[in-house]
């Protein structure tokens, strides 16, 4: 087990490495250049090319590459070159709210998706079955953002019973923090819940018709714990392969979400910076929110092989 | 197979929100009179009414029109990015499952593709190349790509084990023969369904980057630029938000209930 952990971490070291560098290097292409985006446009070739030289810019790119690459390794994501602050500092307020939005939306997620993929499996072909799918059909194609500008116009507008923006850290107050990140969280969660329903529905309809589940009814279990312990234990593997492969989509759909309800959090320090030209902003957030991705899939693959022990350690 | 599919009211529903979708889309010039980036500064933020139906925006343009003509945008896109993902993937998938030598590096190369969480790569790619619809298709194809290279490699792969290619390659047949004959129509299928499931994801991305800033450029009517501007008048003018919305929702459920049908048509272990 711990053999086995060890090689994951390895393997998703590996990852991130791998996918830091081809960022940084994509990056290198992004049009503009960070000296004229300072002085915008106001300086002469002399004042640019004295400005390249002072951020280091005119050393070949490998040179840069690995300057920025030592300071990753020590926490250092450089300096802003609009804001003139250092970009951990930016970084680390940014991502509890990015990490608090992701949390809240697969709550959500879990808490919606799981009891109406059963429902739907259990009453299967009734009502029921029919409008839940059809729910998370509608669900899987509606644009985030949609749901979201709509949940603020209801509860925050029409209702006025939720904040419509902004974001009020859980120091301050716990219950604000919550009220704040229900609506970010509802928007970002239903169209996942949607998926983790009908994966779930998938997933017991199966587990029904396997021969253990006759066996359980036929020596007179009651039907709750015929699905309580037996059907739904097992439906969840497959559910949770589905949250891994979708948590990464969650992790980059804080973007949106950020900016529909103004959450100063990392995505929404991800666009202003693309806006900007602000390279260094640029390249910490994209490699944080692409290396949670790879740290989530990490995570999910070790709750997978806990809950399926036939899942070996190799 | 036929019978299944003409039976499936999800094949059904999608098939008609699809051509009744597209029609309009097409219709367009028709429907309405209103130009969709011509402004109107004395109609500002009117709500729907007998002369504007879905009201005006902030410019005083014609929610109408814009909606119309951006389901063009989206259609556009959508059926363009899917088709070029499926030939290339295809393309690629083929190469992987039959040249040897290339098959790792090919792997390696479209794993790590696939690594980067796609929204993110689309975005890294549109900083990269700037705003229009050329370059949300071309993004689009890039992320997506190795996803179908994958699946038809798989499925190539399952063919290759099957005994009329065995004996199809003990009678002499090239392997371009072989992946054009044999390998191809059977794996058609699952190739279709995934790319009716790309062109869904196509529209929703494409509305995505726009919706941030990063796809299609103003003036021009893209659904998703529609709802970033239907932000800042959320409190006084919801009607911005809804009907750009509505048409996204209508083309990519049309989509999803095609390509749940015809998995299903196609697939019976799927069936219920």
């Amino acid at each position: 087990m711990v053999a086995y952990v060890m090689r994951r971490c390895v393997v998703s070291m590996v990852i991130v490495f791998a996918i830091t560098t081809v960022i940084y290097f994509l990056l290198q292409l992004v049009p503009g250049d960070p000296a004229q985006v300072l002085l915008q446009s106001a300086g002469d070739p002399e004042t640019i090319a004295a400005l390249r030289h002072e951020l280091g810019l005119d050393r070949p790119v490998y040179v840069q590459y690995f300057s920025w690459l030592s300071g990753l390794l020590r926490g250092d994501f450089g300096t802003s070159l609009l804001k003139g602050k250092s970009v951990t500092s930016l970084i680390v307020k940014c991502l509890p709210i990015t990490l608090s939005v992701a949390v809240f939306a697969e709550l959500f997620a879990l808490y919606f998706g799981i009891p109406a993929g059963c429902i739907a499996a259990i009453k299967s072909r009734s009502f029921l079955d029919h409008a839940f799918m059809g729910i998370a059909i509608l669900g899987v194609s509606m644009p985030t953002f949609w749901l979201g500008l709509n949940l603020m116009f209801l509860f925050g507008v029409k209702l006025q019973v939720l904040p419509i923006a902004g974001y009020v850290a859980p120091s301050e107050s716990i219950a604000e923090w919550l009220r704040h990140l229900i609506l970010p969280g509802l928007s970002l969660g239903l169209m996942h819940s949607a998926l983790i329903a009908r994966m779930t529905r998938c997933s017991v309809l199966e587990q029904v018709r396997q021969d253990y589940t006759r066996t359980a009814r036929a020596k007179g279990l009651p039907e709750s714990r015929v699905l309580g312990k037996h059907v739904l234990r097992n439906s969840l593997a497959p559910v949770v392969t589905i949250v891994g492969m979708t948590l990464p989509r969650l992790l980059v759909g804080t973007v949106i979400v950020e900016t529909v309800f103004a959450l100063p959090g990392t995505g929404r320090l991800l666009i202003k910076s693309i806006m900007q030209r602000d390279y260094m902003i640029m390249q910490a957030a994209i490699v944080l929110l692409a290396s949670l991705s790879v740290l989530s899939a990490f995570i999910v693959d070790f709750i997978y092989t806990t809950l399926d022990p036939r899942i070996r350690y190799y | 197979m036929r019978t299944r599919l003409i039976k499936d009211k999800r094949v059904l529903l999608g098939g008609a929100l699809l051509i009744v979708t597209t029609l309009v889309a097409i219709l367009a010039p028709v429907l309405t009179s209103y130009s969709p980036t011509k402004t109107h500064m004395s109609d500002l933020l009117q709500p729907p009414s007998l002369e504007h139906l879905f009201g005006t925006d902030s410019f005083g343009r014609d929610i109408l029109s814009r909606v119309l003509y951006g389901a063009r945008i989206s259609l556009l896109i959508g059926m363009t990015s899917s088709v070029l993902v499926g030939m290339i993937g295809t393309f690629f998938g083929m190469i992987v499952a039959f040249v040897r030598p290339l098959e790792e590096i090919l792997m390696r190369v479209l794993e790590g593709i696939m690594a980067i969480p796609a929204m993110l790569l689309a975005m890294i790619i549109m900083a990269i190349l700037g705003r229009g619809i050329d370059k949300v298709i071309l993004a689009f194809v890039i992320v997506y790509t190795p996803q179908v290279a994958r699946l038809v490699r798989g499925e190539a792969l399952r063919v290759q084990k099957e005994n009329y290619l065995e004996a199809a390659n003990a009678l002499g047949a090239s392997t371009l023969s072989i992946i054009w004959r044999h390998v191809l129509p059977n794996i058609v299928s699952p190739l279709l369904v995934q790319t009716s499931f790309m062109f869904a994801f196509a529209v929703l991305t494409e509305a995505g980057l726009s919706f941030l800033g990063l796809g299609v450029p103003p003036p021009k009517p893209s659904l998703g630029l529609m709802l970033a501007e239907a932000r800042d008048y959320i409190r006084y003018a919801p009607w911005i938000s809804w009907f750009p919305g509505f048409n996204i929702i209508l083309i990519v459920l049309s989509m999803n209930l095609l390509g749940d049908g015809l998995r299903d048509a196609f697939d019976p272990y799927f069936r219920y």
